[in-house]
């Protein structure tokens, strides 16, 4: 009896729904879409510096109304995440997945990310093969496009097809490390001590750095790799003390406790006068100085590659303008960073508007030369490397950063 | 209930014969070990002992910050090894715990307005033991409350359930880490009451959720010792050290001394006899948790004090050296856990003077291979038994 | 009563979580808020009431199923296929769990309702993805239709042109489908059978199946199956461990990452040695078996929680290995002294550091050639082979004279020495067995993705594994894997596609009033709560199933002397059925 009840119920349900929503569906317009994806660690450490890049993404596309090509085309954003929840960082598993969804959802035509260089040599076969264009907001390893930078068979394994699809919106680490070692040399530094958080990018950069060093003449009084996860560093400043550097570098991010270094630095007596603190761009932002504390990062130095926002011109000043009203903060150097990279997707797609296709697209991305965006006049070289390879020297004056010096 | 227990159950311990101490196993665990060492290690200690033979001053130096980063680990390592004591649970939660505990002081730090630079020193001194006050109820009356809803219900479920149920804790604490951390919260709150002081809370932490905040430093800096280029030794490390070993004396001598520290001991000892004696166990239970929860959170505010940053990720890392540190000292065991935390202090900061920083973590794993090798219940642990 | 106070207790708490829930997205609706929580309220009276135990068991199987059909429905409505067969093969197993039949037509009756009733709770699921989800979450009818038509099997084949027929057909599919698998698995079940064949080749057909139901349909599960699976073979080899024997090892990813850098090292450029897939897994399985051993010998004189921190020591110190033994600066040369004579090592690049290996070489076999990373069908068959061999090893494993040495070791190591075994030997085995496992899965693993980093080794990963053994009972590798099964499905696919759905649901919200995308709330944008989410998932599992999803019997009987109905013939179900299920 009571089976039999439970079934009616079931199908009644199943009745009033139909009848009450069958009117609902219809057909609608075909319109052309391009689905823009990104690929970036949502959740864990890397959040804070991925929601900027997401809402400069999201700020570019509302700029245009999620449209391109006088409105033929409608553009869609998804913002895929990278990581695990019980990882709390970029997974490989998640960004295959991810890439392998791109490739396969024949409206994906752009694939912003990723963010770690791990990750984007797991994406990078895979959306090879399927011809579709990525340009990378944040990776710096050199091997994804230079030839013998990296490893042996780098770039080459990358790219199974043959043909480059992988572009990059930020300078890698041998142009950026090889900046702060000439800059150091300017700034007198005579004895360095070289930190890095032990990952691709801070280790890399930390590489070339040294090697740059060297090369100045500077001492080199130590290297180690820090457990970037550890509560402080005092032991390790005391350490340091000892060897009397002039200067230390750390290769690494915000996220990697580039602030607590900095607070247990000036707490073992290397004050700002004495012991100048030297990051690439993964130090140069707000949080980095909020970690710290303002008075513990005064003067602390940061490369970057091409002009800071705020030292913008032209489209660039109107976007630093226009971000401070929309989001009431500072934009980040990783906000521009997102946002030409959404810029440049969306002027390859609007010079694509003939033949909306992966192919077109991925080959107007590449075609791009002197493209006024917020970076600066730039465009990508043929293995997909930006030709901005300007670098511009920050120093950390009454709590924010300010522009230095363009370096060479 | 007993039968429900594992073999490694405490009811079963004093009948254990005490183990000769070159057993079969131990013996292949040395000759490996000897193997090991003879060959890969002895360059390394030669090149580590002829370097602390150099430089007396800076070994004295490390020896100083280690054993003052000993004392924190080791009243976050207090809340492991009384709850394990207890409840036999390896309460993944407490780390997590002593991280709210950091955020929380920010938080009252900053809607008290305290700022080193404009507060009389009265007035810090004061706010911050009223704040120390406050952080610790709020910590103790959450761990509390965890234990009623996460850990209670699963007494009776096999010994591992809990686990996982601290497991899930530690990752919903962390969400609240990233939730207090995210300024525009606090920004939206502020402006819905239009109260300053929780405009503060918000500019203190920033726009991004889960960068690192800065607390600000509102210790004493000075140097203890006068004599220049000598040891460096502020009040803030003294105060810290001071603090500390007076939340591990103060605790010790609780579960000596006091009625309620004698249930404790009690039931930590045979829940059921202790019952049977009359104790209210669940209630005994609770208080654990509440003096655990309110030591976390103390602890949590003088690392967040100590080293200025707090971070929704800096409870696992402390949480994995404070449990380690328990287990070296024998967990269960009050002082024990106190020595084994001035001893990962001190290893920690050798480690990162003579082998380097990336490997200390590994060196801390490898030593306290070694100890538990010849000390299989850590250094105070009794044998065969594994609660105080 | 102390019913009623479970019914208002559990009503009460599943009406706020849904009323809250829906609020927060107030495109939704007050009225939307009301019934929503009322939904949720009856699911949860639903859950707590003594109901016929097939319409109990299929709830709880389409449950399940319902989940996955909402979060994927929006863009994939042809889930809803696979989630139904998949409820109805659970809700098949779960009814017979409740009330065995001796006879296999009574049980294909029960059977076919169960999984009839789950089958219908997915595809009403379905229904409301159509109708209200799909709308709230900005995808319009037409938009919808498209995706019917395009991920749901057959539809194209009937010639099906109507959106309203394709979602009855796909109601009536599920439904179907479900019916039979839950017949069928509930039939096969009460066949006095060991090993009861019919019954593996029922649950096998859904699983062999969904890769090409996944592949017409291009609904991409299996870019998130393969590494759930993966990690259920590592939970297996873990089990041996932690539940036979009884050794609680928190250091488990050790063994995984030696078996994926020993592929890595054996089959990729980085060290110029390019051996065969075929080979190098077994190597790999040596190697982590040698190093399970070596690692275990110095663990022998402890136990419980010291032998849990040591093993969590070893799990940290392993990736620390690898990330340095990657050559190059600040460790190229290491000058040591001995005794006064300085000594260089030359520091070689083994393990290419925090840069990783890659790429490692994919499987090749003939006809299908070498493996490629876009078409997944046979990996995920590769793995289905390397998964069943493991299963049915470590199922003799542990019939045999050492899995009985292993269970008696967790019982009582003083008796079990006592009485003749071997303890030394008996433990080391059982390191060395657990990480073969994990050797096997990293070698999949590493030629899966292609590339391995020394980050893919946190101790999170051995943590979660722990939790897939512990939440599935201890011991018991059907409940492994089930656990397995929900833990690494609400990691990798319920909590990221739901969170992603409801920002969705914000996002459009928020473009409808006009208002900025950016400045979605944080509470309403689930994907910033994935930690939170997973947590109480955590919790909520384990306070629902303390025991774990399928303990052993005796342990239930001690939790659960109340639940009279349930429990007499459970028991007796269990008794029997277990051995026969996991066989």
């Amino acid at each position: 009896m009571k089976r039999f009840l439970s079934f009616s119920l079931v199908l009644t349900m199943i009745m009033v729904i139909l009848a009450a929503c069958g009117t609902q569906t219809g057909g609608s317009g075909t319109k052309t879409t391009v689905t823009i994806v990104s690929s970036l660690p949502r959740t864990g450490s890397s959040k804070g510096q991925t929601d900027t890049i997401v809402n400069a993404i999201k700020m570019r596309l509302e700029e245009d109304k999620y449209a391109a090509c006088n409105g033929n085309v409608e553009i869609k954003y998804e913002d895929l995440d990278d990581a695990t929840a019980a990882k709390g960082a970029w997974d490989e598993t998640k960004e295959a997945e991810n890439a392998n969804a791109a490739a396969s959802n024949k409206d994906v035509m752009v694939y912003i990310g990723t963010f770690n260089s791990g990750a984007a040599k797991i994406a990078i076969p895979i959306l090879n093969n399927a011809g579709i264009v990525m340009i990378s907001p944040a990776n710096t390893y050199p091997g994804l496009t230079k030839d013998g930078k990296g490893a042996e068979g780098e770039p080459a394994v990358y790219y199974p097809k043959g043909t480059r699809n992988y572009t990059r919106v930020v300078p890698a680490d041998d142009l950026q490390g090889a900046a702060a070692g000439n800059w150091a040399k300017e700034l007198g530094v005579t004895n360095v001590y070289i930190l890095d958080d032990t990952e691709l990018y801070g280790k890399g950069i930390a590489d070339v750095f040294a090697a740059t060093a060297e090369a100045n003449g500077i001492k080199i009084a130590g290297r180690d790799s820090i457990d970037s996860k550890a509560s402080d560093y005092k032991a390790l400043m005391s350490k340091i003390a000892a060897t009397n550097p002039d200067m230390i570098y750390f290769g690494g991010i915000t996220q990697s406790n580039a602030g607590q270094l900095v607070k247990d630095m000036r707490a073992a007596g290397m004050t700002a006068d004495k012991v100048k603190f030297m990051g690439p761009d993964g130090i140069y932002e707000q949080a980095f100085i909020d970690a710290a504390g303002a008075d513990n990062a005064e003067g602390v130095y940061a490369t970057f590659g091409g002009v800071p926002p705020a030292k913008l011109e032209g489209k660039g000043a109107e976007w630093y303008n226009a971000y401070k009203a929309k989001f009431n903060a500072e934009p980040e150097a990783y906000a521009a960073y997102g946002y030409d990279s959404t810029n440049v997707a969306l002027a390859a797609i609007n010079k694509s508007c003939d033949s909306i296709n992966r192919e077109t697209i991925l080959k107007n991305v590449f075609a791009t030369k002197d493209f006024d965006g917020v970076l600066g006049k730039w465009g990508f070289d043929a293995s997909g490397d930006t030709t901005l390879t300007q670098m511009s020297g920050q120093q950390i004056k009454n709590g924010a950063f300010e522009f230095v010096q363009v370096l060479k | 209930m007993a039968a429900s227990q594992t073999p490694s159950s405490p009811q079963a311990a004093p009948l254990v014969p005490r183990e000769p101490f070159l057993t079969k196993r131990r013996a292949f665990s040395i000759v490996g070990l000897i193997i090991f060492l003879g060959f890969f290690a002895i360059p390394i200690y030669q090149t580590i002992l002829l370097e602390m033979w150099d430089d007396p001053g800076q070994l004295t130096q490390q020896i100083v910050i280690g054993l003052t980063k000993g004392t924190y680990i080791a009243v976050i390592a207090l809340g492991y090894t009384l709850v394990y004591g207890i409840l036999e649970l390896i309460n993944f939660a407490h780390g997590d715990l002593f991280m709210i505990g950091a955020f929380l002081s920010l938080i009252f730090i900053s809607l008290f307005g305290l700022d080193p630079k404009t507060s009389s020193g009265i007035t810090i001194f004061f706010s911050l033991i009223g704040i120390l006050g406050l952080v610790m109820l709020c910590t103790a009356l959450m761990n509390a409350g965890i234990e009623r809803f996460a850990y209670r219900p699963l007494r009776k479920a096999p010994r591992l359930a809990p686990l996982i149920s601290a497991i899930g804790m530690s990752f919903v604490l962390q969400n609240l880490g990233i939730f207090l951390g995210d300024g525009l919260i606090w920004d939206k709150i502020a402006d819905g009451l239009g109260s300053d002081a929780i405009g503060r809370v918000a500019d203190a932490m920033g726009s991004q959720s889960v960068a690192p905040k800065n607390i600000p430093d509102l210790l004493p800096n000075g140097q203890v010792f006068f004599i220049p280029n000598s040891l460096k030794y502020t009040y803030k490390d003294l105060l810290v050290a001071v603090v500390s070993l007076g939340l591990l004396a103060g605790l010790y001598s609780f579960v000596r001394f006091t009625k309620l520290g004698k249930a404790i001991r009690a039931t930590a000892q045979d829940r059921d006899a202790a019952r049977l004696m009359g104790i209210n166990a669940d209630r005994t239970i609770s208080v654990t948790f509440l003096i655990g929860g309110a030591l976390g959170g103390a602890a949590g505010m003088i690392v967040g004090l100590y080293n200025g940053t707090a971070v929704f990720t800096m409870g696992f890392t402390a949480g994995l050296l404070s449990f380690t540190a328990a287990v070296l000292g024998g967990i269960g065991n009050i002082l024990g856990s106190a020595l084994g935390g001035l001893l990962i202090g001190l290893i920690l900061a050798l480690s990162d003077q003579y082998i380097g920083t990336r490997w200390s973590n590994a060196v801390i794993f490898a030593i306290l291979v070694l100890i538990l090798l010849f000390r299989p219940t850590g250094l105070l642990g009794q044998e065969g038994g594994q609660k105080a | 009563m102390p019913n009623t106070q479970r019914y208002v207790k559990t009503g009460g708490i599943g009406f706020a979580v849904g009323a809250f829930f829906l609020w927060n997205y107030p495109n939704l609706g007050i009225g939307a808020a009301l019934l929503g929580g009322l939904v949720i309220a009856a699911l949860c009276l639903l859950y707590s009431a003594p109901l016929p135990d097939m319409i109990k068991a299929g709830l709880i199987a389409g449950m399940f199923g319902a989940v996955m059909t909402i979060v994927y429905g929006t863009d994939k409505p042809g889930v809803a296929i696979i989630a139904g067969m998949l409820s109805g093969l659970g809700a098949g197993l779960l009814v017979f769990q409740r009330s065995p039949q001796a006879n296999p037509k009574k049980a294909a009756i029960l059977g076919a309702e169960a999984g009839a009733i789950a089958g219908a709770w997915t595809a009403l699921a379905l229904l409301l993805t159509a109708f209200v989800i799909a709308p709230a979450a900005g995808v319009d009818a037409g938009e919808f239709a498209e995706h019917l038509s395009e991920t749901v099997i057959f539809a194209d084949a009937l010639g099906l042109g109507s959106d309203i027929l394709i979602l009855l057909f796909a109601f009536a599919f599920s439904t179907l489908s479900a019916a039979i698998l839950g017949a069928a698995a509930c039939a096969a079940r009460s066949l006095p059978l060991r090993p009861n064949i019919p019954l593996l080749a029922v649950i096998a057909l859904p699983v062999l199946l969904i890769p090409l139901i996944d592949r017409a349909g291009n609904l991409l599960l299996l870019d998130a199956l393969i590494p759930i699976y993966i990690f259920i073979l590592l939970a297996l080899g873990l089990n041996i461990v932690v539940g036979y024997a009884g050794l609680l090892d928190l250091g488990y990813a050790a063994f995984f990452a030696i078996g994926a850098y020993t592929t890595a090292m054996l089959s990729s450029p980085h060290l110029g040695i390019n051996l065969s897939f075929w080979l190098v897994i077994w190597v790999a399985a040596a190697v982590a078996a040698i190093a399970g051993l070596t690692l275990g010998a110095p663990t022998l004189p402890l136990r419980g929680d010291y032998l849990a921190i040591v093993t969590l020591g070893f799990g940290e110190i392993v990736p620390i290995l690898f990330r340095s033994l990657g050559g190059g600066p600040p460790s190229g040369t290491l000058t040591l002294r001995f005794f006064g004579m300085p000594i260089g090592i030359e520091q070689v690049d083994l393990t290419g550091g925090n840069k990783g290996i890659n790429p490692i070489s994919p499987p090749h076999l003939p006809f299908i050639g070498d493996f490629e990373p876009s078409n997944k069908i046979p990996w995920y068959y590769l793995l289905i082979v390397i998964m069943g061999l493991a299963i049915f090893f470590i199922n003799r494993l542990r019939d045999s004279r050492q899995g009985r040495a292993w269970m008696a070791m967790r019982e009582d190591e003083l008796a079990a020495d006592a009485m003749g075994i071997n303890v030394v030997r008996t433990k080391l085995l059982a390191f060395s067995m657990g990480a073969m496992f994990s050797g096997f899965g990293g070698a999949f693993y590493g030629a899966f993705i292609g590339a391995i980093f020394p980050s893919s080794f946190d101790f999170s990963v051995s943590i979660i594994l722990l939790c897939m053994v512990i939440l599935g009972g201890l011991g018991n590798m059907t409940g492994v894997i089930i656990g397995g099964l929900l833990i690494q499905g609400a990691d990798k696919m319920f909590i990221p596609k739901g969170a992603e759905l409801f920002r969705d649901i914000a996002n459009e919200r928020a473009s409808a009033t006009g208002s900025s995308t950016v400045g979605v709330s944080a509470l309403q944008d689930l994907t910033q709560q994935r930690l939170l989410l997973f947590g109480i998932v955590l919790v909520v599992m384990m306070l629902v199933r303390p025991e774990g999803l399928l303990p052993n019997e005796r342990r239930k009987a001690e939790l659960h002397p109340d639940d009279d109905t349930i429990n007499s013939n459970s028991v007796a179900a269990e008794a029997e059925s277990d051995p026969s299920l996991a066989a």
